[in-house]
Order: C-alpha cells, then structure tokens, then sequence
C-alpha cells in the first residue's frame, strides 16, 4: 500500500497497452497484475493451490491488512464483507458448456466461503454486488453492523479482475480509452480498467487501533438515480442525495470537507455528472481527485482501494494528484488536484457512482 | 436499396427485442432514437454492434453516431457508402 | 419508542404460479419462463416495453413489483416511489444466466451491449427505481441462501435510522435449472390486520406452502 501511495505521488501510472486483446484485435490499454504476481508478495500466500486467481488476490490481501493488526480476524465477532462485481467469472470461459460443478465453483458465495476459511472466520460471509459500488457499499454496510452492534470487528475485501468477459463488454459499450485515461479533463474520452483487492479492517474497539491518526468511518449513504442502467444522471442529484446524507451521517457539513476522491472514471459523463452533484452540495471549491489515470477503474474493489489511499491521505496529510490529468472541464468548478501537496486534513469524502444508477457517498475523519 | 432497408428494419426489430413493433411499420424517414421508437443510448450501442457484425462497418458514436442513427434512410445511406 | 413497520403487500412467484398476499392471482401453464413471462405480462395490462429488452432476472422481479403493487392491501402508492424508499435484494447466482449468454457472445467473437449490462444482479435493481421512481439506498447481496434474519435486521435499522421509511425486500433468483421471486414492500402502518415485518414473518411468507395452488 505505501509502494503504491508513493507511485501515486510520483504521478506514475499503472496502466499500460495489452495488444491484440480485443475480440476485433484491438489493443486494451489496462492496469493488470503480472502473471507472477504472487511470487513478489513479501509473505506465502494462504490458502490451498485449488483458489482461483480472483480468490488469491483477495486472500493476499487480507493478509497483508491482517499482519498490521492485533483483532482477531477469526472471531465470531468479526464480519466478513465481500465486494465484487464479477469475482471468478474467468472460470465459465474454461468450458466450452460450462458444467453445473463449475458454476457452483465460480460463483460468488463459494468464492466467499473458501476466502473465510483463510483466515478462520466462521461467520456467513456477507457478499455485495453493487456494480461499481460494490466496495463503497460494502464499507458503508459495515460501519452500520458495527454502530448496530451486530459485530466488534469488520474485513471488508474489495477485488475485481481485468477478464475478457468484463473488458469485451466495456468494449462495446465504446467504453474503453485508448491510451491512459484523462479524469476530469475536457478531452476524457474513455475509462482504463484495472484489477485490484484491497482491504480495510474496521473496528469499534478504540484500544485496537494502533495508529497515532486513527481514521473514523463517519458515515455513508446509497441512492439511486433512477434514470437509466447505463448512463448516469443528468442532473448529480441523486449523487448529491447521497453525499448530503453521508455528511449527515457522519455529523458534519459540507464546508468541513478537505478533499474528494471522486470516481472520475474519466468517461464523459461520469465526470460531468460528479461535478454537477459537487456544485449541488455546496462542494465546488472543495479539492477533487481521481486515481483511475494510475490504477485503472477496479470495478468492485474501487471503492475499497481508493478508501484506504483516502485514509492515506488523511493521515499523511498529503492530497495525491490526479495522474493523467490534462485540461480543466466547465462542468467541473472543482480545483482538481494535478501535483502531490501537504497540508492539514480532517474529512475526507469518497463517492462512487455504477451501472444500474447506484450513487455511493462516504466520510472519513481523521481523529487527532 | 428498398431490400436493404427492409433487411434492416427487421434487424433492428430483432435484436432491439422490439417485440410490440412490426418491421414494416417502420418508417424510413421516421427518427428511431428518441421518441420515436423509445430506444435509449444502449439500444444505439447494440445498432452499431449490428452493424459491424451484418455490413463490416465500423461507427463511433461520439464522432458520426447520431448523424448515421438517427433513421433508416441515414443508415441504409451510410452502409451503401461505406460497404466493404 | 421505536415504531413497528408492516409488511404492506407480498408477492411470491414459483414457477408458473404467482401468489399475492398468499393468494394464487395468476396460473399459467407456459413451456418455459419466456413465454411465462410475457403471458403474466400481458396479463397485467401495463404498457411498458422496456420490459421486453430485460434480462430474465429482471422480468422476473419486474413482475413481482408490478403484481405485488396491483393487488395492495392498503393503498400506499405515494410512498412506492422517491428519495425515501429503498430496495434491499439478494440471490445466490447473481446474473449467471446472463453472464453464461455473454460468454457464449464473446465465443462467437462479438459482445452485446445490451447483453453485458445486464451481467450485474443490481441491474434488477436499476430497472425497479426506473419503473417506480425508487431513489433511496439499494443494495444487492449475494449469499448461499436467503439469509431473512441479517435482511431484516438490516433493513428495519434503515427503517429506524430513518434512512428511508418503505422499502422492498427479498429474493430474486433466476437460472436454467428455475426460477424463484419473492418480494415484500414493507413500512409503517396502523392497520393491525397487516403482519409485522420481522424475520419471522417473512420466513413464513417465504417459505409456506400457498395452500390448494400447491398441493
């Protein structure tokens, strides 16, 4: 995670061109793993050979969130959260009629149960599939099973591969930029995808927390536009519907919030609608920034990934940049944020936006 | 040019799951994005997708879509121009 | 005090039957779910052909919305749609019927549009806030099984936080093998008659046998 901050603040970008992978034989321009990858973790990955690629991602890393804490992961009073949109779905291409076995296997709630079993955890795994706020969505639940007392200790796992089922279908949603991606920039023509699972670990339990700049889940809220599958809404009401309920939530206003980490999938109206949904809130001289010019959009895990380089942000008092960036867009009013800068940090907001007209809004304070 | 643009009709009928619509009620000159035919930006990515597959014609929908899309005659003259 | 919410109307589709409030509304003896579908469709007498452009998935809970809403108990209409409802549904294959039809595409060397976006279970979703108008938090979890205590539990703290003050709750399940809907709307009410919503009851609406239709 600090190897990745610290690329992000060297503006560098994970996303390169993968030739002739398209089903028409163009190149995808993504931000994959190497094949290898497990070879260049720092620890042996858990779990059994049989776990599926999507799985091992996700096992190493709840590992590597576990190794900086004390709470036991393994506790009836700990919840597992899973988000992701298409987990194993790589597996349905390995039979041409895929058998009722390899359906079972492939599907999320078997993916769920064998990441549990990793770590010891016997609680039925809870899985979000929310689209593009899956991760998002999964942080928000949590924070509500905790306030609710229904448990001590939350895992949420984020994880979303770059498989040809997934990048073929962005693909013919003309979808895909050619090249790395420009978030909020007058000339975005398109989202990069990206893999990736990251992992927070929430608790209630104050002592638990190691941390001299402890990061509060503060609140959350979900909406939807109700407009079209597809396409976002016009207007960003509905976004702003969700992040005036988030500050709610979390007990605070509109002009305490130092800095956003937008979606900015770099899609034309993605980002068009987020900077409309700002200006609604009382949010357009707040700092915005995208990561998806460096990592890609991560689908299911984005939510996940770009909460815990928020909560980096916070607690280093660091605002990243928005790698890729390249010209300013009248739709946005928002400062975007285009070099690494140090300054105090209180709140920070995330939002999310996805297919089937789901908005995600979520706050995190940094305490003391 | 009049069986291209029957052929056509039927496409979209067909893979538009315009159930409620008869291929010849179609109208040539009639606008089928919008109001008149009820589709919606998904259904203009499904028609370029059509296109590419039925004539090897390739459409983007930021640059040309909506000039080419917005009725069977602008279609049919498109894939008469651009035919391979 | 905390207020106790109702459950307000409920439909349950199995097979080829469709049951409201426990009532079998619509029987129909089709040779598969498509024809099924679009028989209890037309049935309804709604003119909405979005409908035909959905996947089976979200045929199937359009359907439950739209019979459940026709038959209500009470008349809650104004609180179906807007910024104050939610939907909170779950299944345990996501949109694998879907998916299976977009990897057959891909095979084939092309991929649908209109095929990939119905690859996510929320989509179902999407199309009932389309329909209804439904802005507030939604929510599509994946589980092995109906899991009716953590959706309960889940949704009444909504309803008590007063995230929203209705929503529609349950199950929605399509592949090959069969298909399976239940679906409540659930808020506030002092009509006593009504059943309370706790796991309990829905447990029972869920899983008791519909009398005569069954046997």
């Amino acid at each position: 995670m600090e190897a990745n901050f610290a690329a992000l603040l060297a503006n560098q970008s994970a996303v390169v061109e993968y030739p002739q992978q398209q089903l028409d034989g163009s190149s995808l321009w993504a931000a994959r793993l190497a094949d290898d990858w497990p070879t260049a973790l720092p620890f042996a990955l858990a779990g059994s050979a049989q776990l599926t690629r999507f799985e091992q991602v996700a096992v190493a890393s709840i590992q590597a969130a576990q190794a900086q804490t004390a709470i036991d992961l393994s506790s009836p009073r700990t919840v597992f959260i899973l988000a992701t949109t298409k987990g194993s779905i790589d597996l349905l291409a390995q039979e041409p009629e895929p058998s009722v076995e390899l359906l079972a296997r492939a599907s999320l709630p078997t993916s769920a149960r064998l990441i549990a079993q990793t770590f010891g955890n016997i609680n039925a795994p809870l899985v979000v599939s929310n689209a593009c706020i899956s991760g998002l969505n999964a942080i928000v639940l949590a924070q509500r099973l905790l306030l609710a007392g229904q448990y001590e200790h939350a895992v949420v796992v984020g994880a979303d591969l770059v498989s040809e089922f997934v990048y073929s279908g962005f693909y013919s949603f003309q979808a895909l930029c050619v090249g790395r991606c420009r978030p909020f920039s007058a000339d975005r023509n398109g989202l990069n995808l990206g893999e990736a699972a990251a992992t927070v670990i929430l608790t209630t339990d104050a002592a638990a927390v190691a941390s001299t700049a402890p990061i509060r889940v503060a609140g959350g809220a979900i909406t939807n536009d109700a407009n079209h599958l597809s396409g976002p809404s016009r207007t960003g009401q509905e976004l702003e519907l969700a992040i005036r309920r988030a500050l709610a939530a979390a007990g605070t206003i509109a002009e305490n919030v130092n800095v956003i980490s937008a979606h900015g999938t770099a899609t034309v109206y993605n980002d068009e609608m987020e900077g409309k949904a700002f200006a609604l809130a009382g949010l357009a001289n707040t700092p915005i920034g995208s990561v998806k010019g460096a990592l890609g959009h991560t689908l299911g895990a984005a939510g996940v990934l770009e909460a815990v380089l928020l909560a980096q942000s916070l607690q280093t008092s660091t605002l990243l940049p928005t790698v890729g960036y390249s010209e300013p867009m009248p739709e946005v009013r928002n400062p975007v944020l285009t070099t690494p800068q140090t300054k105090p940090l209180r709140y920070g907001l995330k939002t999310a936006s996805g297919f089937g007209g789901c908005n995600g809004a979520l706050v995190f304070e940094r305490l003391h | 040019m009049d069986a291209l643009k029957a052929e056509l009709k039927s496409l979209l009928v067909e893979h538009l799951n315009l159930t409620t619509v008869k291929p010849e009620e179609i109208g040539d000159d009639q606008p089928i994005f919008g109001d008149g035919l009820g589709l919606d930006s998904i259904d203009a990515l499904e028609v370029i997708v059509l296109l590419q597959q039925h004539y090897g014609i390739r459409l983007t929908k930021a640059e040309n879509g909506p000039k080419v899309l917005y009725s069977v005659n602008t279609i049919a003259d498109y894939i008469t121009e651009h035919r391979k | 005090m905390k207020t106790s919410f109702k459950i307000l109307g409920s439909c349950r589709i199995d097979e080829n039957k469709i049951f409201v409030n426990q009532q079998l509304v619509f029987d129909n003896f089709a040779i598969n779910f498509s024809q099924f579908a679009d028989t209890a469709y037309q049935n309804q007498g709604v003119d909405y052909p979005r409908f035909y452009k959905m996947n089976n998935l979200s045929k199937l809970g359009f359907l439950a919305a739209e019979y459940l809403l026709s038959n209500f108990v009470e008349s809650p209409s104004a609180h179906v749609s807007g910024e104050l409802t939610g939907i909170i549904l779950a299944n345990h294959y996501s949109s694998l019927d879907t998916d299976l039809k977009h990897q057959q595409f891909i095979k084939q060397g092309v991929a649908s549009p209109a095929v990939f976006v119905y690859t996510l279970p929320n989509i179902l979703i999407g199309e009932l806030c389309i329909r209804q108008g439904i802005k507030g938090e939604n929510t599509f979890f994946i589980a092995a099984d109906y899991d009716i205590p953590g959706q309960t539990a889940y949704v009444t703290q909504l309803l008590n936080d007063q995230l929203i003050t209705h929503c529609f709750v349950g199950w929605v399940e399509y592949t090959a093998a069969g298909h399976q809907a239940f679906l409540a709307f659930v808020g506030p009410s002092a009509e006593a008659a009504l059943p309370d919503y706790t796991s309990t009851t829905i447990n029972l609406l869920f899983h008791q046998s519909y009398g005569r239709a069954e046997s």
